[in-house]
């Protein structure tokens, strides 16, 4: 047991942007960006594929020991000023994709403002809004939000139940490598290639378990059938728990369609799929407070 | 001297060596203007003297219209030379959210300092640490998107603690039709010219923290001219800030229709905030040629990695129509 995920998980509703000052995403951004300068598109394929995993390994092995350290140093404290230095530490993992509340405005808006919805769903995601009407806007903004519980926080808090401080470290460095290098154009696709496997990796168990917990109810095998539509072997989970759960269609114009014989989301759902995310990011950080074991 | 090549302006909308085309879809300048208050003020300015070399009253109407400090206040002329005293002010790399305007890749270039690019804003944010300035145009240039307000807040905060300036490009903020107010420890960039339709007036401003905008202050002596001075004075005027106003409905109606009309000639179109929206018709560089022919200008969204695009900007019914025939035309 230890008060530490529920705690970094309060610092990052209410307060996060105070501990901001403390940012190992930008260490990792640098790190990352120094070793893709080094990136030669001309080489060989499998040659581009083994220098951009040593360097996603070799960043795991420095996000890992950089955390294990700090939390050695944090150990001459007394235990209450450790479990709260170790939660803000821990918040500025969970915080770094948190445009939640941007989504969630999206999806509020829409019904009262459809091109001001548009356009800063634009800003958002990488997918065409220019033709999406009121209900495709709330059905973007439901995925992007999903998935953004599952990335952002369920599998943060996930590592760190198993692994603690260094887990969820690991698990930031190999989402931001996959923010920066997991491109599909052929430039990158080839040196991303170890980034992108380890994020799907990182993030299998955590996706089924974000799904689980946003449609705790529902037959499983139902939500894996609807999840199986995407092309990532992740991102389908959660959003296919809310579709199933609500029985909702979600729909990525010409690229998927979650449960195809749902039912359009109205304003009503949109606020709903909010609640429960929010709720299922509240079960994650109880769950890892449970799992994971206090700082010795 | 930086290497054997000297750097290339980017291509721009607007005037080009040949006579202006009849109809200019291609630069973003508020279409009704200029704006009365502008010309008058430009007619009285006093080119027989140098202004006042810091520029004392204008940057503290400036100040006074934004609620800042004058000591906060740096004026220029127009926001391409701010953007090119921005970079050299803070070196680089300097991060951008692509696809952008080509500015500032050239002021890159001219100063020799490196370019890191993010294709969206999660990179964008990861990259703020590796940069020493980054630039984020608001409304987005030529998509027209508009971030959020949160979504700067939060991207201003990020960069502060990675030592990275975060530069706001709102030269098309008071045209837009959401505008979310820029964070106060952000630089921000201001080109009136724009709202006011006076683009042939070469003044801006950037609004920064004193010590940064003391940097920023290093420029040639007279920097920016009489006219320009003029110029910025009227724009803290309020029948001048009420003439923008009023400007702007006018302007989201002309480019609703617009792509109203587009639609019907069967071109897709992606219309944000701004005044100004993107037309795909295919093959961007023959069609800007093709329609350049018929004396309308437009700006071939190529050099914004685009090749399929067009940026067009609100312009009265008349001129559609004109468009609408000449597209009518060239696709037929
Ligand atoms: C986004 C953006 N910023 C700045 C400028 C330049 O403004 P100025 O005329 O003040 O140099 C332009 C002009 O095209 C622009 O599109």
């Amino acid at each position: 047991m230890t008060a530490v995920p529920l705690l970094a998980l309060l610092v990052d509703r209410w307060a996060g942007e105070p501990f901001a000052h403390v940012h190992p995403v930008v260490w990792m951004g640098r790190y990352l960006d120094g070793c893709a300068a080094r990136r030669r598109t001309d080489a060989p394929r499998a040659r581009q594929r083994v220098t951009g995993g040593v360097g996603v390994a070799v960043g795991c092995a420095l996000a890992g020991a950089g955390a294990a350290l700090l939390r050695r140093c944090l150990r001459p404290l007394p235990p209450l000023a450790r479990v709260l230095a170790e939660a803000a530490v821990l918040s500025t993992l969970l915080a770094e994709r948190m445009l939640a509340d941007e989504i969630a405005g999206v999806g509020r808006t829409v019904g009262r403002d459809l091109d001001g919805a548009r356009s800063r769903l634009a800003m958002l995601v990488s997918r065409d809004v220019a033709d999406l009407d009121h209900a495709q806007v709330r059905e973007a903004a439901i995925e992007s939000l999903a998935e953004n519980a599952s990335d952002s926080i369920v599998a943060p808090l996930w590592w760190y139940g198993l692994a603690g401080l260094p887990g969820a470290a690991v698990y930031r460095f190999v989402n931001t490598a996959d923010a920066m290098w997991g491109y599909r154009t052929e430039s990158w696709r080839w040196w991303g290639a170890a980034a992108a496997r380890a994020d799907d990796v990182a993030n299998w168990l955590p996706a089924r378990a974000t799904a689980v917990l946003l449609a705790p109810t529902r037959d499983l095998r139902r939500v894996a059938s609807a999840a199986s539509v995407t092309a990532s072997p992740n991102a389908g989970w959660p959003m296919a728990a809310v579709a199933v759960r609500w029985d909702l269609r979600l729909r990525k114009p010409g690229v998927y369609v979650v449960n195809p014989t749902g039912r359009t989301p109205g304003d009503a759902d949109v606020d709903r799929a909010i609640t429960a995310i929010r709720a299922a990011a509240t079960a994650a950080a109880i769950g890892a407070s449970v799992c994971g074991r206090p700082a010795r | 001297m930086n290497g054997p090549f000297a750097p290339t302006a980017p291509p721009h909308g607007g005037a080009d060596s040949a006579p202006p085309a009849a109809i200019d879809f291609s630069t973003n300048a508020n279409a009704l203007g200029p704006s009365p208050m502008a010309l008058t003020a430009l007619a009285t300015a006093d080119p027989s003297r140098y202004p006042d070399p810091a520029y004392t009253d204008v940057r503290e109407r400036l100040a006074h219209l934004h609620r800042r400090d004058r000591a906060d206040v740096v004026v220029g002329a127009g926001a391409c030379e701010l953007i090119h005293r921005a970079v050299r002010t803070t070196g680089g790399p300097l991060l951008l959210l692509e696809p952008t305007f080509g500015e500032y890749r050239y002021a890159a270039a001219v100063a020799g300092v490196t370019v890191r690019s993010a294709r969206d804003l999660d990179a964008f944010g990861a990259l703020l640490g590796v940069a020493k300035l980054a630039v984020l145009c608001v409304p987005s240039s030529p998509g027209g998107h508009v971030s959020g307000a949160d979504v700067l807040r939060r991207l201003a905060a990020q960069a502060k603690t990675s030592g990275c300036r975060l530069l706001l490009d709102l030269a098309y903020h008071p045209l837009s039709q959401q505008r979310p107010p820029p964070p106060a420890d952000s630089w921000q960039l201001w080109a009136p010219n724009k709202a006011h339709g006076v683009t042939g007036v070469r003044a801006g401003y950037v609004l920064a923290a004193p010590d940064d905008a003391a940097r920023l202050r290093a420029a040639p002596s007279w920097v920016l001219s009489a006219h320009g001075v003029a110029f910025l004075a009227c724009i803290t005027d309020p029948a001048a800030r009420r003439w923008v106003r009023t400007s702007r409905a006018t302007l989201w109606r002309w480019r609703d229709e617009l792509a109203a009309e587009l639609r019907a000639c069967e071109v897709p179109v992606e219309t944000g905030r701004a005044n100004y929206l993107l037309a795909r018709v295919g093959d961007a560089t023959a069609t800007t040629r093709q329609l350049r022919l018929a004396g309308i200008g437009v700006r071939d969204a190529t050099s914004f990695g685009r090749p399929d695009a067009l940026r067009l900007s609100a312009q009265p019914p008349e001129s559609q129509a004109v468009l609408r025939t000449a597209l009518r035309a060239i696709r037929a």
